[in-house]
């Protein structure tokens, strides 16, 4: 029973390459078939991001690596040349901690993100739509998900924000105790001060006053953004309404000065402000946050944010690493039991039938036999057998997971006369798939 | 007091110093602390001192107020109490830490100064007591939640101003939650104080008029008036002259040590608590002498 993903990302492959292999969501039930179709392959599910493609596949046998890039090339119409250097291979135990760590955020391009979550749980939920995945990759990836669940809510790898807006966001939530209803003045026209805005709106700041040296061009903002154009020269009376002010005006000096604050901050009676200054050269006068009540932030500021987040995240990699191992040593020992299962299950069939045969013998002997005896009689025959079974079957499990058919498993199939398993396929007796294992 | 009840407090004392050792371990340190341990150390130190209390009240079957160790209990059972149930909600638990280290500070130097032996109080003594402290306590009660907020503000405010250490502030409610529980725990916490002087002053009137004495001459009486006094300003600077953000949180911090000072002097260093069992009796055996 092999596990294998092949795949590539933002790390090993450019975006001509991701972009060439990506699977569109309409197309992924007839990707799926087509990976099914292969003759190796049982199961199914895969995972095409803007930022991955991965395809993992298990099957009862052997999986040659050239399963995956045959069928990429074969379903995208593309030479395998102009991809294979950039895919990566991992099989068995590494597949699966590979799973692990992508659906818990930490194989993406910013660590810790929480959107590849959702993504791997749609790409299992299409598998299982089209019946492309059984009984392995159904528990895998469901493990995969709670793993994801688990990092997340064991470590810091979810801490704080990544990006400059949502930084802005999370400052103003710990100012304010909600952001909804707070008015936004925006002064200037930059495209990070758009960003930020944006942010700010998403997290409930609605009402909003676009100021601009040209009016009309501040009217335009205001339009587009759904808010109301003021006028540049009263500007200190929009600042005292405003409990956040964005500056990203393209301005030779300051453009808010230490005096405008604190009068904007006399008339608010002490209600803060919080101003954050995206322009370069800066547009509010730095000494302004000497003024009680003024929180006042430059890019690098909002930058410095960022950068510890990430640096936050970096140190909680080795925590979440613990974690996605102990998991797949518990994945990887449940799938040497599920190879085992039907060994077990034809030893105890093969005991309990000869117990039958026996009892039957004897019922024929003793004809007179009354039947509370005999039910006793019954009783301790499955004691004993019940008994002489324990032993080889708890070996049998306790065997290493990841020798599953191994010297012990042979030697029961050798001693007790069973049928091959599936974990050690004759050529003779075709295995059962997974799908009737799972059954 | 019996060494049992002696050891509940003891205990509980031990289980708040680990609660507060968790919080402030999971405020600064890696990962989230472990939950268990976190309400698991304080509910357990709450139900042994309210243990503690419960047995005191029905050894002397009213609140239990017989020693001054008691009155430092019940005190911190009611201040320790209620931040309990203010800080439930999600935003304010950043709070927690700041406010534990302090409460398990304050309990330890109360309790290292207050004495265990009994003060003899008469059963009329004993209603105006009632009538006065559970009020009393309530306010004080009210005064550490508002100085453990302000002082919190304190440190999120300047945490604020320097955005890189974000591992701190983040793990620190937002200014105006802090605020606003400032202001809500003083509005109550203040009429609490009113009415629980109000009666002590009645009872003190009760009690020293046989005695000859003013009852304003009473240092307990004093103390409670400037404690109350200074709340009395601090409200009106921050409701009339709208008065928020660092000076509001330095004056409720001013006003919570302005009432620790208070209670620690007059209830624990002075002896003017111990009242006559019967005012006439002692009007008389003072006439005698």
């Amino acid at each position: 029973m092999t596990i294998r993903v092949t795949g590539l990302n933002h790390q090993t492959a450019p975006v001509q390459v991701r972009e060439a292999l990506a699977f569109p969501k309409s197309r992924i039930q007839d990707a799926l078939a087509g990976v099914r179709d292969r003759r190796e392959v049982d199961e199914a599910v895969i995972l095409s991001t803007c930022n991955r493609v991965e395809v993992y596949v298990c099957g009862r046998g052997e999986l040659d690596e050239g399963v995956v890039p045959a069928f990429l090339a074969e379903f995208h119409g593309v030479w395998p040349e102009t991809f294979a250097p950039h895919l990566y291979h991992h099989v068995g135990a590494e597949a699966v901690g590979h799973l692990f760590r992508v659906a818990s955020g930490l194989d993406s391009l910013v660590v810790g993100e929480t959107q590849i979550t959702g993504q791997v749980k749609q790409a299992y939920e299409a598998a299982a739509a089209s019946g492309a995945s059984g009984v392995v990759l159904h528990r895998l990836f469901q493990q995969a998900l709670a793993v994801a669940k688990q990092v997340r809510t064991r470590t810091e790898i979810g801490a704080g924000r990544a990006s400059i807006g949502s930084v802005a966001v999370e400052l103003a939530g710990h100012i304010f105790e909600s952001l909804t209803g707070r008015t936004v003045l925006v002064v200037g026209a930059g495209e990070m001060g758009e960003t930020v805005v944006r942010s700010l709106h998403a997290a409930g700041a609605s009402a909003l006053l676009v100021a601009n040296r040209t009016f009309s061009r501040a009217e335009e903002l205001a339009r587009e953004w759904g808010g109301t154009a003021v006028r540049f020269d009263r500007l200190g009376e929009s600042l005292s309404r405003a409990d956040i002010v964005i500056t990203s005006a393209d301005a030779p000096h300051h453009v808010i000065r230490r005096a405008d604050i604190a009068e904007a901050l006399h008339v608010r009676r002490g209600r803060p402000v919080f101003v954050i200054d995206i322009g370069v050269p800066r547009n509010v006068e730095p000494c302004a946050s000497e003024v009680e009540g003024c929180y006042l932030y430059n890019v690098d500021h909002l930058q410095a944010v960022v950068a510890e987040t990430l640096a936050l995240r970096q140190r909680e990699v080795e925590h979440c690493m613990a974690i996605v191992q102990a998991e797949v040593g518990q994945f990887m020992s449940w799938l040497a039991k599920l190879a085992l299962a039907p060994t077990i299950t034809e030893l105890s069939q093969r005991f309990h039938d000869l117990k039958r045969q026996e009892l039957a013998l004897l019922w024929n002997k003793l004809p007179d036999l009354p039947e509370p005896a005999r039910a006793e009689i019954e009783r301790m025959a499955n004691r004993v057998v019940n008994k002489i079974l324990h032993q080889p079957i708890a070996a049998l499990q306790a065997s290493p997971p990841e020798d599953p058919s191994g010297g012990l498993l042979a030697a029961a199939l050798r001693l007790f006369g069973l049928s091959r398993s599936p974990a050690a396929p004759h050529p003779s007796a075709p295995p059962p798939t997974l799908r009737e294992l799972g059954k | 007091m019996t060494p049992v009840q002696l050891a509940l407090l003891q205990c509980a004392t031990v289980l708040y110093a680990v609660h507060a050792f968790v919080r402030v371990r999971g405020m600064v340190g890696r990962g989230r602390a472990c939950p268990q341990l976190r309400w698991g150390s304080l509910l357990a130190a709450l139900g042994l001192h309210t243990c503690f209390l419960a047995a005191r009240g029905l050894a002397s079957g009213t609140l239990p107020i017989d020693t001054r160790l008691d009155s430092v209990a019940l005190f911190s059972w009611v201040a320790g109490g209620v931040f309990a149930l203010c800080e439930r909600p999600a935003q304010l638990q950043g709070i927690g830490p700041v406010f534990w280290t302090a409460f398990v500070l304050g309990l330890g130097v109360m309790w290292a100064t207050a004495g265990s032996e009994p003060m003899s109080r008469g059963s009329l003594a004993r209603f105006w007591l009632v009538l006065h402290l559970v009020p009393v306590y309530l306010g004080y009660g009210g005064f550490a939640v508002a100085a453990g907020a302000g002082a919190t503000y304190l440190v999120q405010e300047r945490l604020l101003h320097h955005p890189s250490r974000a591992a701190l502030w983040r793990r620190l409610p937002p200014l105006e939650s802090l605020e606003r529980l400032d202001r809500t725990a003083l509005t109550l916490g203040f009429p609490a104080l009113t009415v629980g002087l109000v009666a002590g002053v009645l009872w003190a009137q009760q009690a020293t008029a046989p005695l000859g004495h003013a009852w304003y001459a009473d240092p307990k009486v004093v103390g409670g008036l400037l404690v109350w006094f200074f709340y009395a300003a601090v409200l009106h600077v921050r409701l009339r002259a709208r008065w928020c953000g660092r000076r509001a949180a330095w004056l409720t911090i001013l006003g919570f040590l302005l009432t620790l000072v208070s209670f620690a002097t007059v209830h624990v260093y002075t002896s003017s608590d111990v009242t006559p069992d019967d005012p006439a009796q002692a009007a008389a055996d003072r006439g005698a002498s």
